[in-house]
């Protein structure tokens, strides 16, 4: 191999794992026992994430801050999902808060499992140190029943190999990635596309 | 020829970077916009809701700290908000007034409506308890990932950082149905010259800018 296929092979490679190494959103994972179908529902209701996290700070003051800044990515990413699914295509109705009335109402509500801000310098400088994170569950429940609908995972990281792609990682874009790809799926799954 | 082929990997790999380097807001405009556009003549803004990642204040800073910071914020970033709006409604821009600030808080605290109400309420309830055709709501999401002494460390060692991230999205949903009509999503990062009131500041200037009820875009 010369110099030239070696810099084009290493080059390729590092592009492959720039693109492929950040993580996931998974498909839908339809419930094998339900029968509903996310087109039946008129309303979503988008419920905050709850905190997840088995993150061990021995530190008082170091795990309120944690578990704060949890917490309100919790809301936050609710909030994303929410307006998503508002820009999707023949949009339900969306709602923050649980509704009353008879409507059939999907509820998406779910957890954070693993939420690491990571070190951006660390990042910066060095390969596989300072990691992003941001894994969650997400359900699809129907109101009504209680009955579990679907799941969708998330489990996103910082590209591995580090730099400066890897250090505008940050658990906010994660999280905006997911709603977008969460609101896709649903959007998919209630407009089907018909046969010709 | 071999001049060439290397040119346009080269031009390959500028485009790949440039992708990755430009950041640009998402806005959303609803397909039927031109309709409610001509319907409506009073835009409410809400005010905004501020959320700072814990994260970036030291360790035993008290969290009612940050909540309260988090709401000053959002009394600063209203106030600059509504006046970037104004602005371009003095220019005769839009083609709809808003409804004052002042006016707005007035009514939602007559009617009872904290910010822990508002989320349990549908845009369509919180427009007709305001009296008006559309409102306008939103979050600002701010994080400082780096610190500045490590970004100045950084510059030392020739790589920069980001030290103050914003994120803002701000949606408008008619008062009939609450349905979405126009939302705009955008994340920048900054450096060390950057403070993150400077960049939520030209984050509204721009929103004022591409705000849709524009007189010339109306069909």
């Amino acid at each position: 191999m010369n110099m030239t296929q070696f810099y084009r092979t290493t080059i390729a490679l590092s592009l492959s794992v720039l693109l492929s190494a950040c993580g996931s959103t998974s498909k839908f994972n339809r419930e094998t026992t339900s029968t509903k179908s996310l087109a039946d529902y008129d309303v979503i209701y988008v419920a905050d994430f709850g905190n997840a996290t088995t993150k061990k700070i021995s530190n008082p003051d170091k795990f309120a801050i944690y578990k704060k800044s949890v917490d309100e990515a919790g809301i936050g990413f609710a909030e994303m999902i929410a307006t998503n699914l508002e820009k999707t295509k023949n949009p339900p109705q969306v709602t923050r808060a649980a509704p009353e009335g008879t409507q059939t109402v999907l509820r998406i509500e779910g957890d954070i499992t693993l939420f690491e801000r990571g070190n951006m310098m660390a990042k910066l400088l060095l390969p596989f140190a300072g990691s992003t994170k941001f894994n969650a569950s997400v359900r699809f429940i129907d109101q009504a029943t209680n009955e579990k609908v679907g799941n969708i995972s998330v489990d996103k990281n910082s590209n591995p190999l580090g730099g400066g792609y890897a250090a505008s990682q940050t658990t906010n874009a994660f999280m905006k990635g997911a709603a977008d790809k969460i609101a896709e799926q649903v959007e998919l799954l209630r407009n089907p596309i018909e046969k010709k | 020829m071999c001049y060439k082929k290397n040119n346009l990997f080269f031009k390959y790999l500028i485009g790949i970077l440039v992708v990755f380097l430009s950041a640009c807001a998402t806005v959303y405009t609803a397909p039927e916009f031109s309709s409610y556009q001509a319907k409506h003549r009073t835009l409410a803004i809400l005010p905004p809701i501020v959320s700072i990642n814990a994260q970036s204040f030291k360790p035993g800073t008290p969290i009612e700290l940050i909540d309260r910071q988090q709401l000053e914020e959002a009394q600063l970033f209203y106030g600059q908000l509504y006046s970037q709006f104004l602005a371009q409604q003095a220019k005769g821009r839009y083609t709809i007034v808003f409804q004052d600030i002042e006016e707005t808080k007035s009514l939602l605290s007559a009617k009872g409506v904290t910010a822990e109400k508002m989320r349990a309420m549908t845009r369509a309830q919180i427009g007709q308890a305001l009296g008006v055709d559309a409102v306008v709501s939103s979050r600002i999401y701010r994080d400082k990932p780096m610190s500045t002494g490590a970004a100045l460390f950084g510059l030392l060692l020739g790589v920069g950082g980001i030290t103050n991230e914003v994120q803002i999205n701000l949606s408008v949903h008619e008062a009939v149905e609450g349905r979405l009509v126009w939302n705009y999503d955008h994340i920048v990062g900054g450096g060390v010259v950057n403070s993150a009131e400077g960049m939520a500041k030209s984050l509204m200037k721009s929103i004022s800018k591409k705000f849709p009820y524009e007189k010339n875009k109306r069909k």
